[in-house]
Parts: C-alpha cells; sequence; structure tokens
C-alpha cells in the first residue's frame, strides 16, 4: 500500500479548487531530487573513484492561503549525502516559514541569503566539482535568518536576508571580541528562468556574512538557442587581521549553453584573484586559481537527465593541475 | 496515474485529454514498522528487550520515457526506534537513481551488493538474530556502488555491482596510511524469488575486494507443494594477508499453510560467530558454531504479521550455548 501524493500544484489550483468536498487548504508537496555520477579525479596527483552524491535532496513544502491579502508558505527540506562515509546522512537545507502580502514575502530560517540567490542559473556547474561556490566565497546557507523579497516592479526586486549574530557561522569581531550580525542584500532585474525577459541581471552585497564582506553582479541573457552569463565578484575579510583587511581579491566568471534538440552543450570559465588553499611541499598556501569546464546534459524528460562533465584547476602557485571528469544521472520529483 | 487522478478522472471531472498536462509524478512514500519483544539469554546472563527490527520509511517512483526507457529512484531510510544513538535515529538504506530499458537497468548511489541481493528468500530469519548476516559475510549495503543488471533471458540474469575505492567500506579495509581497492561483486541468478515462471531459484555471487574480503555464496531454493526447501554455501577469505579462510552452511524450510507460516533453518560456519553479534555482552573474537533458529509468522492480512521466534547458538569453544526467544509485530504501509 503506498500513499501516492500528487505533486503537481497546478491540478490543485486549476482543476480542485473548485471541488467544495476536497478540501487542499493544506496542500503538501514531497518533492526531492536524487543526484549521482560516477566520477574520476586527479587532485594534488592523486588519482580517485568515487560515486558521487550532487546535492540530492528530500523536501516538504507547501503554502496556505490565510485571507485574500495573507498566505503562508513553508519549506523542510534535507539533503540525502548518498555517498557519505556515514549513514547519518540525513542533512539540513533551506528550513523556514513565511508570509507573503502584497508589499512582498518575509520568511524566518535556515536559508540560502539572497546574494547567494543572485546567481540565478548563470553557473552551467551548480553543484558539481566545478560549482561556482569553490572559487568564490558568498554561497551560504546560514542558520539562523530572516529574508525579505519585494513584489516584481517593472522587473525589479529587492530583497535582504538579516543574518542574527548567534548564528554559528558569524564571526567574532576582534576589536570587540562579540558575534556581529550579518546582512545581505540584493536588487534583481528579470527573472532567472529568463521567460518573462531574455536578460536576467543582480547586484548583490553582503556584509558580514560568515566573515566576509563581498560585492557580486551578475548578469545572463538568452539569445536563439544559446545563453551567456558573466559574474563579477569582489570578496574581502570583514574584520581586519593585524591591523589589516585581507583576502581582497577579484573573481570572475564566464558561462554559456548551447540548445539543440534534447542536448545542452555548457563550457565556464571561472577566476579568483587570491585565497585558495593548497598544499606545496608540505606546507598550506594560498593562490591564485582558474577552471575551465565543459559539459554536456542529455535530457531524458522534464524530470529526468543524463550528464557528462570534464573540469580543469589551474594554480598560479602549483605546478600540478587538478581534474575532474564524470557522468551522471539526475532525476527530480 | 495515481489513485487521486484515477479517480477523478472516473468522476468525469479530469477529462483524460487533460492528463499529458498533469504528468504529475506520485511519489511513492512507503515504509514498515517491526518491533519485537526479545529475551537474550547469553551464557546464563537473561536480558529483555524492546528491539526495533529494521523499521524503515523511504520514498521512491519511476517516469516512463520514450524508447521503453524509465528511470527510477529510490531514498529509503532506516528508522531506529530502539535506537541507542539518542533520538538520531534516521540512518541511510538503499538510496540511488537508475536507467531501466532493454539494455537491462544500471543503478548508481548507495545500496546492496548483488551477492547481497542473490540470497532471495533462502534466509526466513532476515533482520531477526538467525539472520545470516550475524554468521556469513557479504550482507552488505555499500555508501558508493555502480550496480547493471542484465535482462531476463530464460528466467537468467547477471548482475554487478562496483565499489569504488573512496567507499567508506573500501578506506575502511585498507586502513588509514593504505591506498583502498575498488570492489566488485557479480551474481549469476536462475529463477525468481516469488518462484513465479519456474519452481527453482538458483544464484551464484562473488565479491572480489569488497570491504577487504573475498566471498562465495551459492543459493539454492527450490518449491515443493507448499514448501520452500533452501541451502546455501558461503567461503570467505579477508584480502590480508595470512588470514583465515572459512567455510559456512545454511539449511532453510518454510511450510505455508493458509495465513501462517512455520519456519525452520539451521546454519553451520567454521569461523564468524561471535556473541556479541545476536546480543550477547561482551565482544569475543568470531570461531566455530552453529544456530538452529525455529520461527512461526501469522499474517493478519496483506500487510501486518506476528509472528515469535527462537534462536539457539552453539559455540565450539563454549561451554554454555546462548539463546534469544521474542514475539513481535509488523506492519509495512
Amino acid at each position: 500500500m503506498y500513499l501516492s501524493i500528487i505533486k503537481t500544484k497546478l491540478v490543485i489550483v486549476t482543476f480542485l479548487s473548485s471541488l467544495p468536498l476536497m478540501s487542499f487548504a493544506k496542500a503538501l508537496d514531497v518533492y526531492g531530487r536524487v543526484n549521482v555520477a560516477v566520477q574520476y579525479s586527479d587532485v594534488d596527483n592523486k588519482a580517485l573513484n568515487k560515486i558521487n552524491s550532487n546535492a540530492s535532496r528530500l523536501g516538504v513544502k507547501g503554502h496556505q492561503d490565510i485571507d485574500d491579502t495573507l498566505s503562508l508558505f513553508y519549506q523542510v527540506e534535507y539533503g540525502v549525502n548518498i555517498d557519505a562515509d556515514s549513514t547519518n546522512n540525513f542533512i539540513a537545507r533551506n528550513q523556514f516559514v513565511g508570509l507573503k502580502t502584497k508589499f512582498g514575502s518575509i520568511s524566518a530560517g535556515r536559508n540560502d541569503t539572497v546574494l547567494k540567490r543572485s546567481q540565478g542559473n548563470i553557473d552551467q556547474f551548480n553543484n558539481l566539482s566545478a560549482d561556482l561556490r569553490r572559487l568564490f566565497k558568498g554561497d551560504n546557507r546560514l542558520a539562523q535568518t530572516a529574508t525579505y523579497w519585494s513584489p516584481n516592479l517593472n522587473n525589479f526586486r529587492i530583497g535582504a536576508t538579516y543574518i542574527a549574530e548567534s548564528d554559528a557561522m558569524q564571526i567574532r569581531n576582534p576589536s570587540t571580541n562579540n558575534r556581529d550580525s550579518g546582512l545581505s542584500t540584493v536588487i534583481t532585474y528579470g527573472d532567472v528562468e529568463l521567460q518573462k525577459l531574455p536578460v536576467y541581471a543582480a547586484i548583490a552585497y553582503d556584509s558580514k556574512v560568515n566573515g566576509n564582506d563581498i560585492f557580486r553582479a551578475s548578469i545572463q541573457a538568452k539569445i536563439e538557442h544559446m545563453t551567456f552569463g558573466a559574474i563579477y565578484q569582489y570578496q574581502q575579510d570583514s574584520y581586519a587581521t593585524n591591523g589589516i583587511i585581507q583576502n581582497k581579491n577579484n573573481g570572475l566568471l564566464f558561462s554559456g549553453a548551447y540548445y539543440v534538440d534534447n542536448l545542452i552543450f555548457k563550457m565556464q570559465y571561472q577566476y579568483i584573484q587570491g585565497g585558495i588553499e593548497k598544499v606545496l611541499n608540505g606546507n598550506i598556501i594560498t593562490t591564485e586559481a582558474e577552471t575551465y569546464s565543459f559539459g554536456v546534459d542529455y535530457k531524458l524528460a522534464n524530470t529526468s537527465k543524463l550528464y557528462a562533465f570534464y573540469t580543469k584547476y589551474n594554480y598560479k602557485f602549483i605546478p600540478e593541475n587538478d581534474t575532474y571528469m564524470g557522468v551522471g544521472i539526475e532525476h527530480k520529483f | 496515474m495515481n489513485e487521486l487522478t484515477r479517480a477523478l478522472v472516473a468522476s468525469g471531472i479530469l477529462s483524460v485529454a487533460s492528463l499529458p498536462v498533469l504528468a504529475a509524478e506520485p511519489v511513492s512514500v512507503y515504509g514498515k514498522v517491526n518491533v519485537a519483544i526479545q529475551t537474550n539469554d547469553t551464557q546464563g546472563d537473561l536480558n529483555t528487550e524492546i528491539k526495533n527490527i529494521n523499521s524503515r520509511l523511504g520514498f521512491k517512483g519511476s517516469v516512463d520515457l520514450m524508447d521503453n526507457l524509465e528511470t527510477f529512484y529510490k531514498i529509503e531510510y532506516a528508522v531506529n526506534t530502539s535506537g541507542e544513538d539518542g533520538a538520531r535515529t534516521f540512518t541511510a538504506r538503499n538510496q540511488y537513481v537508475g536507467l531501466a530499458g532493454e539494455f537491462g537497468s544500471v543503478a548508481i548511489g548507495r545500496r546492496d551488493t548483488v551477492l547481497k541481493d542473490s540470497q532471495g528468500i533462502v534466509d526466513p530469519f532476515d533482520d531477526l538474530p538467525g539472520d545470516i548476516e550475524n554468521f556469513f559475510t557479504g550482507d552488505q549495503r555499500i555508501a558508493q556502488t555502480a550496480t547493471y543488471y542484465t535482462p531476463t533471458y530464460n528466467n537468467f540474469r547477471l548482475g554487478i555491482t562496483y565499489v569504488p575505492e573512496s567507499s567508506i567500506e573500501q578506506k575502511n579495509a585498507a586502513g588509514a596510511n593504505n591506498d583502498a581497492d575498488d570492489g566488485m561483486s557479480v551474481a549469476a541468478i536462475y529463477g525468481d524469488t516469488g518462484f513465479n515462471n519456474v519452481p527453482v531459484y538458483a544464484a551464484v555471487a562473488y565479491n572480489s575486494k569488497v570491504a577487504g574480503k573475498d566471498v562465495l555464496w551459492v543459493t539454492l531454493q527450490g518449491k515443493v507443494g507448499d514448501f520452500l526447501l533452501g541451502g546455501m554455501y558461503q567461503n570467505q577469505e579477508n584480502n590480508a594477508s595470512g588470514s583465515k579462510r572459512y567455510d559456512g552452511y545454511l539449511l532453510s524450510a518454510i511450510y505455508h499453510y493458509e495465513n501462517m507460516k512455520f519456519k525452520v533453518q539451521y546454519v553451520t560456519a567454521d569461523g564468524g560467530f561471535s556473541l556479541q553479534k545476536f546480543g550477547g555482552g561482551n565482544s569475543i573474537a568470531t570461531q566455530d558454531g552453529e544456530s538452529i533458529s525455529v520461527g512461526f509468522d501469522y499474517s493478519l492480512g496483506e500487510s501486518t504479521n506476528v509472528y515469535a521466534y527462537y534462536g539457539n547458538y552453539s559455540l565450539d569453544e563454549l561451554a554454555d550455548d546462548s539463546s534469544a526467544w521474542g514475539l513481535g509485530f509488523s506492519h509495512n504501509f
């Protein structure tokens, strides 16, 4: 006996809202994603075969109208780290509850910052070995957040995430020895799916978030069967070390995708001026780094795809390159 | 179509023509709650426990694609109702994504090896103290696997599980200072565990360097009237040099009568027995022994069972036998 759950809200909204006997006021959506790849890597001159789970997850979400102007929404999502050493592989992802009015939405809980969200779909290798977060700081999901998103005004939206000072990832201010609260802010233009407009753009700024101050500007455009994206980032430590603000680095990312039939060909270049830790002659150093990535997705259905990728890392102060390659399956439900 | 969709179509609320728009992918939420009260007599020390018998909760589904292809996924967790690790009771079981078609099926993720699969239902005391995993090696779920099964030809199929070096079982077997090996599990299987097409189930399976061991299993089970008679041979050897190779045998019989099932099993192995495995106190190095189990299942319908069992363990080097008996209740949903 299986409990079958319809997940498509379209069904519920379009077809069932007119049915007085069937109440779907508490529409519950069980959803998830299983993404696993067979992967080969050569890192620090060591070859490794691995079965790699890429942000596989399981979640429950829903929303409920309270009255004509107010609705409630929630999400409880967990990562399923299939490949983990430990069988305790059920790990919190975004988990929040919120309210939506015509003045925007506000939510509280564990969530991605708006700066993280501002990347949209520009990172073509999201969750793989070339994920933008490997070189850029700022891809933060934080435990104690409150997030506001404005309504859409002429395709513009603004958003802000407040991170409470008691969040474990907030770093102590050396001058006061207290933790400060952090603030992540963003202004976006267009939609990340490039559905309503052929251009998406965002400017985001993190102040004292997880110990970093970050400026990130993102843009993506759709031209016929292609998308092009670019991100510029400047990042630095929030607090001075020995009187000097350290880890001041510029970064760049360029991505492109070409859609033909069921195939998507993808490539990406990413660069960061410094701050990447590597081991050289037994010592930990920080270095400038860049990645080149190539990939292809083969879409089997709206829910499923096969994919292959190759990523190469170059480091300024390390003679050897690192490489990753893999083939995988993703199924969304 | 899930049941709700089907009901709506039947009632004329949804027209069949609108179904492709829906394409709602049902998530099957399923599970099992299985708890027993068990008394252990370990060398004369009595203790009673409320024992969780592999209770579980899972999410699974599949989607039909073109060309007779389908993708499938499963995320299953054990629910250790009586777990000793505080309230952290959610531990990973099989979790994978796969693709099936005329070529057979491929699944990648966390999964039982094909050697474990090959036992079929020859072990009627699965998950109870008489479970072969308490005596034989190879009853393993591995964190990182890729498994391929051929299609079934004339009731015959082959399977192979690849275990990369980075899986925790391989790393543990190698030790911290050594490079781990890739492992491989292969199986040839005749018949099916439902005995639908042929009255015989037979399997030969071999593990090479899986979790540090080479293991051979040969399984045979036949349906004779209302009886299922089964036997199994195992041989195992540690990959570490100079370690002992040992054999084991299992004989089992299951008699079905109306909604009752009578079960008996005998296991002997020249090594591999330890008191700790069946609830006994102190760890004792593995040694020769034999075990006899008898049990009785009473079905309260399709998904619910009450059952009773008794198991006796006799270790060659210990004067006193140990035993366990219990009464349990299981419900599948």
